[in-house]
């Protein structure tokens, strides 16, 4: 396999606390190339968004951080969200329909969460000097702890799927939507988020620090705030600022 | 093009002889604005501005906040100007989020008050969209205070730390 922008290095762990937090180690205490990968069969303290615990069941789901070096803007670390976003969603394509992005960056089949996305960025100056995009996708794992909201690959198709499969997938999706980014193919990347993003140009409802409203999703700006369209016209929110009640 | 320290310390003192209030230069992607509050003479407070340039070099976000050292003679009896906080840089939000101190919740704050820090040194996570972005320093020196609360959302240029360079 020919990449464009990635250098295939993996590292495969039996075990470890948080594939990201191996691969921020890799990052301060080598050279780890771009592309290098950290996987594991289990993740014993995985994290999701700050303070929330990803499940992974040993062996069952994937869970990996790739480590770039995307050299972009401040301004532009949204895009990051995206090229991640879509290349799991592209991904995913692969084995099942109806996969969406629910903003920012949580991957949906149908209306139900079936893969995470956590990026930590390392800044110099205004640009992003590194950043491990770390990623994990439910594959075989069929029952989830305390009634999460959660679905795999497996529990809505009944097939076993090959981890092995679905990581070169996501590998091979990732390289090429950086390699849009590098080519800083913004429009492109912005469009085909906007495409595949959840609730887009419906009418749904939501809930802010004013109460339940109605409105529609029209997109997200440069800086990833969501744009709603209200009877009141359009504003913007922040990640904390909304609630979807869909 | 860029400017080391002493280049731009010699620009202030030239200013300050000059007895003007502002002078800007600029040179392609590098840009300089110095400022003096009294007509050239007493305290200055140089303004540094970088315009992001495509792949050229790091932008030097960390604002110069004070150079009083460099001010011409004062009058008699006039009062120190500078302040405890003259001879500090201001380090500040690259970008508008939530200010953690910590790697985690359970975790030691990356830098407390007191402590050497040098360029690349992690001083704190800035969480934007759910994307964590360290920040790290790009100047040698002490932390002197911490201007923002742990989990404070934050502004775009906010002051976050104080760093003594000495």
């Amino acid at each position: 396999m020919y990449y464009k922008r990635l250098e295939p290095y993996f590292i495969h762990l039996e075990t470890v606390d948080s594939t990201n937090n191996y691969a921020a180690n890799l990052l301060k205490e080598t050279k780890p190339v771009n592309g290098t990968t950290v996987l594991t069969k289990r993740q014993t303290s995985g994290r999701g968004q700050r303070g929330n615990s990803w499940q992974a069941g040993a062996g069952l789901n994937l869970t990996f951080s790739v480590i770039v070096y995307p050299d972009i803007a401040v301004k532009q670390v949204f895009y990051l969200n995206m090229v991640v976003s879509l290349a799991v969603a592209k991904a995913l394509d692969a084995s099942i329909g109806g996969i969406s992005i629910k903003w920012p960056n949580d991957i949906y089949a149908g209306d139900t969460k079936i893969a995470g996305i956590l990026i930590e960025n390392q800044f110099r100056g205004e640009r992003i000097a590194s950043a491990i995009l770390g990623i994990g996708i439910n594959v075989n794992q069929v029952q989830f702890e305390n009634n999460l909201q959660a679905v795999s690959l497996k529990s809505l198709t009944g097939i076993d799927f090959s981890l092995d499969d679905v990581f070169q997938n996501c590998y091979n999706q990732l390289d090429f939507y950086l390699n849009l980014l590098m080519e800083q193919h913004f429009q492109l990347l912005s469009k085909q988020y906007h495409t595949r993003l959840l609730g887009i140009n419906r009418q749904l409802k939501f809930q802010d620090d004013t109460g339940d409203f109605e409105g529609v999703i029209q997109g997200v700006d440069e800086s990833g705030k969501l744009k709603i369209l209200r009877n009141d016209g359009v504003r913007k929110y922040d990640l904390k600022e909304v609630r979807f009640l869909f | 093009m860029s400017m080391d320290i002493k280049e731009i310390q010699n620009l202030i003192k030239f200013v300050s002889k000059a007895g003007v209030n502002e002078v800007s230069i600029e040179q392609g992607d590098f840009k300089i604005t110095i400022k003096t509050e009294c007509g050239g003479t007493g305290s200055f407070e140089p303004m540094m501005v970088q315009q992001a340039p495509v792949a050229v070099q790091p932008v030097m976000h960390q604002v110069v906040a004070a150079q009083p050292q460099v001010a011409a003679a004062p009058k008699e009896a006039s009062p120190a100007v500078s302040g405890a906080e003259g001879n500090y840089i201001t380090i500040k939000s690259p970008m508008i989020g939530t200010f953690y101190r910590r790697p985690s919740a359970d975790k030691d704050p990356f830098v407390n008050v007191g402590d050497s820090i040098s360029a690349g040194t992690v001083l704190c996570i800035v969480e934007a969209m759910k994307l964590f972005n360290e920040i790290e320093s790009e100047v040698s020196g002490r932390i002197v205070k911490v201007l923002v609360d742990d989990t404070s959302p934050i502004e775009y240029d906010q002051p976050l730390f104080l760093v003594d360079p000495s």
